[in-house]
């Protein structure tokens, strides 16, 4: 194969909120431009992770070649890039759309913008990507075209009039999408002639190839024996096989001789880690590199977790199981991190750390799903900024980790901008939720009867039960998004809890101070419905520092004692004693309180 | 072997199966012909095998008809399995000698062709002297007859005990203390009263699970335990067992035994035994559950044990302190380590444990017996729960 023209080149790829069409409208691309055969193509195929298909959400970065054959004669080469459509990946997003010159918003005609499509949208922008408004599901009875080409036009602002009405479903518009990506999406600029240079869109594992390495080629050539270096990473790497995706061989890996400037493709070059390869990092020509004659690509950060939360085994035993796991899944997922913790109350366990809620819950599935763990999870936190009085600025992972209030000069915690789409009847109650969670509001722009919000918030308020509250307030009509919006001062406080005065880690909490009265009593409430009274009275209390804030009493048990015991019975009644005590943990060091596992997990899961 | 031996005959058989009871009892209308006298010749092959075992004879110092409702037995069925006793213990001069009754199937006469057989004390089911709560609890007696039964069984013989429940899902704390009142003023020698426990396997079990009703709480049931050991007192009873009381020197001195971790055979279907074989080891045994099934074993083997297992000295030292503590005069600890070993005592009971609950007021140790303090005593299986670990993890 040779240089294609430049001109005959498209990458582009597909926004959408979940559930809007984005899987069985790249079924039907594929088809249309007989890149997959029908009579062996399955659903959904670009969607290759069991939990993709499941949840429908993208959480790798995948590609696709197809060639189109258009109406002006030419045929043309089109790159199609899924991209992760949740803001927890945003950056990954990011980087997936800078890969192409275009993108289709796919917005289901019978249901609007959503919330989790804007910030997509507005990431394409600030990349300068042509974007072509799809209305899908025409063929639905309840479409409202016109009504939803207002709503683009209104919240996302972007030009409407030709809108391409289509149905993924019954494949009409497909045509018109795929000229429209011929004629709208510019081809790419470049030049094949000059020293190597891309952009690393995403890397996987793959047990047959080893890592795999998706690239945008923006200048020179990709081929076999190639000695390229990743400016970020500063390493060099020969290259070992190049080839593009296609969901219908093995590996999804087609050889081909040689990437050239404008295409997107994959190559492996006998990497070790997926972690070496960083999304984002500059892919260069070794020797121009070295020689300082290529600029690395803008726009490259390394992603930090910002959710954290424990993770326990309920069975001791699988520690050694669920560190396995933990390993083979940062293997395709380096955005997450685990290291080992130890809490009286829960064992032996990791802190992981997430790069939002999503992330957290995908990554808690597989390792239940895929590897058969029984998880005890804590409640989530996020990272927070501490100055030291030193002037020493540290991140704090885990709230029982904070410095002494003395040490402490200042504390910072993350903020986010949220974007929240709603009906106008719930618009009184969501505004006194994001009020109540310390928000500010920074917008309101109305849509017909939906209010767009935005509002900036504490990430920690997020965390808690922000979703879950503005599901129910809203009975699910309300769609939300957030973006990182960098790190802010508060009024902290760090609240211990106690049990028999005895501090236990797995419960400490950062709160406002505003909220920590509130808050500790609500806990505690909680735990004393939940620890089963005992041979003697059990005191919880909150506490900030030395001070207590709120306290409950545990009664001590007044009868715990078999009525009728005699000869016969003795080795029956003896053994259910050790069975009532199994599953029980027992805590020394507090006084030797009796608290089960499900008591403590149902304290931590604690929303309220 | 000089150790004395305590002998309990299980009668596998009730009229009908009341919905609380989880004991090996089987409702049965009326005794099939033969079947009275193949089971009775069953524990006679048993109490002869056990003669065999144990080597010879060993003084029997009780001997126990419980049940089921061993009141069905005809008194030549009781005297005959007397005898076999009697064969195994050499005589049974001075032995105490009791039978449950069931006020369904005991009449004066039976009473007294019982006593003349050699019978010394009897013990009644009763459980209630209210007609709604014999209803309640599935009894097919009336509170009248329950009394009836009562009288009958003190005429024939001085030492009667009665069986009663309590913490009856709404029942009221001065109605069941009258009850008591009432029962305690008849003159009989011993009370065992028992809170209403919630078996599995028990159509109660299903009911509560199916919320027809709810049990009541632990609370509740503390205010009817110091209820009842209120007023048994003021009548002149001992509190010497969680759920028994008796006018001094009448406590059962076969459950005593038991309690006190002395050897006991158990003979026919279900029971239980802790018998030290002339080797010296202690062994646990249990009989074949199903009567027929039983039955059927001794006729082909002559012998029917489903378990017989040699406790290790930790076990059973485990054993001694779970029964022992029940009892108000709790355990000699000298006694103890003197009989399974002294190094045997760490691994059996969790002493760091122990001290830590006799400072919180729940046991007391007075020179080498260890015993349960008032407060303590209705706490008693979160004590053990504490005290004695499981024996193969680490103490
Ligand atoms: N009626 C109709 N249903 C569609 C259309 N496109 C997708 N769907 C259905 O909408 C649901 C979500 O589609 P999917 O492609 O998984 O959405 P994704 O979450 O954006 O990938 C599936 O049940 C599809 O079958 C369409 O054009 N018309
Ligand atoms: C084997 S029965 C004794 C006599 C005879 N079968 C009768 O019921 O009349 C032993 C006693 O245990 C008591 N009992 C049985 N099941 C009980 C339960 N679930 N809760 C409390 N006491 C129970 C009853 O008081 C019963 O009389
Ligand atoms: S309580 Fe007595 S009569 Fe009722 S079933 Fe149990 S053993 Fe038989
Ligand atoms: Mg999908």
């Amino acid at each position: 194969m040779s240089a294609q023209k430049l001109t005959h080149i498209r990458n582009f790829s597909i926004i959408a909120h979940i559930d809007h069409g984005k899987s069985t409208l790249a079924d039907r691309l594929l088809e249309f431009t007989g890149a997959i055969d029908k009579r062996t193509a399955k659903d959904q195929m670009m969607d290759t992770m069991e939990i993709e298909r499941e949840r429908g959400i993208t959480i790798k970065a995948n590609a696709t070649r197809m060639h189109y054959k258009a109406k002006d004669g030419t045929t043309y080469q089109m790159n199609f890039i899924d991209t992760p459509g949740h803001v927890d990946f945003a950056y990954e997003v990011s980087r997936s759309l800078a890969a192409c010159e275009g993108a289709l918003l796919v917005v289901d005609a019978a249901q609007g913008v959503e919330a989790q499509t804007l910030a997509n949208v507005y990431t394409a922008i600030d990349n300068n990507l042509e974007i072509i408004p799809v209305l899908n599901k025409i063929d639905l009875p309840s479409a409202e075209p016109e009504k939803v080409k207002k709503q683009i036009e209104e919240l996302v602002g972007l030009p409407a009039d030709d809108a391409i009405a289509a149905s993924a479903k019954t494949g009409l518009g497909i045509t018109d999408i795929l000229e429209a990506i011929v004629h709208k999406i510019p081809a790419p600029t470049g030049d094949a002639t000059a020293p190597t240079k891309g952009l690393l869109v995403d890397a996987w594992y793959d047990n047959y190839l080893g890592v795999v390495v998706l690239i945008r080629l923006y200048n020179g050539t990709l081929t076999r024996g190639s000695k390229i270096k990743l400016m970020n990473a500063d390493r060099t790497y020969i290259v070992d096989r190049v080839g593009v995706l296609h969901p219908q061989e093995a590996q999804r890996f087609r050889n081909v001789e040689t990437l050239y400037a404008g295409e997107v493709g994959v190559f492996t070059c006998a990497m070790k880690e997926v972690a070496d390869a960083q999304v984002g990092d500059t892919i260069a020509d070794h020797t121009a590199a070295s020689q300082g004659l290529i600029k690395a690509l803008p726009g490259f950060k390394t992603v930090q977790p910002m959710v954290f939360c424990g993770l326990y085994p309920t069975e001791g035993d699988d520690y050694e199981k669920l560190k396995d796991a933990l390993a083979k899944l940062r293997v395709n997922d380096t955005s997450f991190t685990y290291i080992s913790e130890h809490s009286p109350a829960l064992g032996h366990g990791f802190r992981c750390g997430f790069l939002g809620l999503l992330h957290m819950d995908i990554i808690q599935t597989r390792l239940e799903r895929e590897y058969d763990l029984d998880l005890v999870t804590t409640a989530p936190n996020v990272v927070y900024q501490v100055r030291r009085t030193t002037g020493e600025l540290i991140d704090v992972e885990k709230p029982a980790d904070l410095p002494d209030p003395s040490q402490i000069a200042e504390m910072l915690e993350p903020y986010i901008k949220a974007t929240i789409l709603v009906p106008e009847e719930y618009l009184g109650s969501v505004i006194t939720l994001c009020q109540e969670k310390r928000g500010v509001q920074t917008g309101l722009q109305w849509q017909g009867n939906r209010a767009m919000l935005s509002y900036r918030l504490p990430l920690n308020e997020v965390v808690l039960d922000f979703n879950d509250r503005l599901k129910s307030l809203t009975r699910g009509y309300a769609s939300f998004d957030y973006q990182a919006d960098g790190f802010e001062g508060g009024d902290l406080v760090k609240v211990n809890i106690l049990i028999n005065a005895e501090p236990v880690d797995a419960f400490t909490m950062v709160v406002h101070r505003a909220f920590a009265e509130q808050r500790g009593r609500a806990l505690l409430s909680k735990m004393k419905e939940l620890i089963p009274r005992q041979l003697f009275e059990v005191a919880l209390q909150a506490a900030i520092g030395g001070k207590i804030i709120a306290r409950e009493t545990v009664k001590p048990v007044r009868k715990d004692v078999t009525a009728k015991c005699y000869g016969g019975d003795v080795s029956r009644k003896r053994k259910l004693l050790d069975k009532q005590k199994k599953g029980k943990k027992r805590m020394k060091s507090m006084g030797n309180v009796e608290i089960p596992q499900e008591a403590f997990l149902a304290a931590l899961k604690l929303g309220d | 072997m000089d150790k004395d031996l305590a002998i309990y005959v299980h009668w596998p058989w009730c009229k009908a199966k009341c919905p609380y009871c989880d004991f090996n009892s089987h409702a049965l209308e009326q005794a099939e012909g033969g079947l009275e006298e193949a089971y009775v010749a069953a524990l006679g092959r048993e109490l002869a095998g056990w003669k065999e075992k144990l080597g010879g004879t060993r003084r029997v110092t009780s001997v126990f008809f419980g049940g089921g409702t061993p009141s069905l037995m005809g008194v030549d069925s009781v005297a005959r399995v007397l005898n076999f006793c009697a064969d195994l213990g050499g005589d049974l001069t001075g032995a105490e000698i009791t039978v449950e009754a069931n006020p369904t199937s005991a009449s004066k006469t039976l009473f007294k062709g019982l006593a003349e057989a050699g019978v010394n004390r009897f013990s009644v089911g009763v459980q209630g002297l209210r007609e709604e709560w014999l209803e309640f609890l599935g009894r097919k007696h009336a509170v009248h007859e329950a009394l009836q039964t009562l009288e009958d069984a003190m005429e024939a013989c001085g030492n009667v005990n009665a069986d009663v429940i309590y913490g009856l899902p709404g029942q009221q704390l001065e109605d069941w203390t009258q009850q008591l009142e009432k029962l305690g003023k008849m003159g009989l020698t011993h009370l065992s009263a028992y809170q209403l426990t919630i078996e599995k396997n028990t159509r109660f079990f299903s009911d509560v699970r199916r919320g027809l009703w709810t049990p009541v709480d632990s609370d509740t049931e503390a205010d009817f335990f110091a209820a009842t050991q209120a007023t048994l007192a003021g009548l002149g009873y001992e509190n010497y067992e969680i759920s028994n009381f008796s006018k001094p020197g009448k406590a059962c001195a076969h459950n005593l035994h038991v309690w006190r971790y002395g050897d006991y055979l158990g003979v026919g279907a279900g029971a239980h035994g802790r018998v030290t074989l002339p080797d010296g080891h202690l062994v646990a045994t249990a009989v074949v559950r199903q009567p027929q099934g039983y039955l059927t074993r001794m006729g082909e083997a002559g012998e029917a044990l489903a378990v017989e297992k040699r406790l290790d000295a930790a076990e059973a030292m485990q054993e001694a302190v779970f029964s022992g503590l029940r009892l108000a005069a709790g355990i000699d600890t000298a006694a103890l380590r003197k009989r399974f070993g002294k190094g045997v005592w760490g691994l059996a009971v969790d002493d760091v444990e122990l001290a830590r609950l006799e400072e919180g007021g729940l046991l007391r140790q007075t020179g080498t017996i260890l015993a349960l303090s008032e407060n303590g005593w209705p706490k008693l299986d979160g004590i053990l729960r504490r005290i004695l670990p499981r024996l193969g993890e680490a103490v």
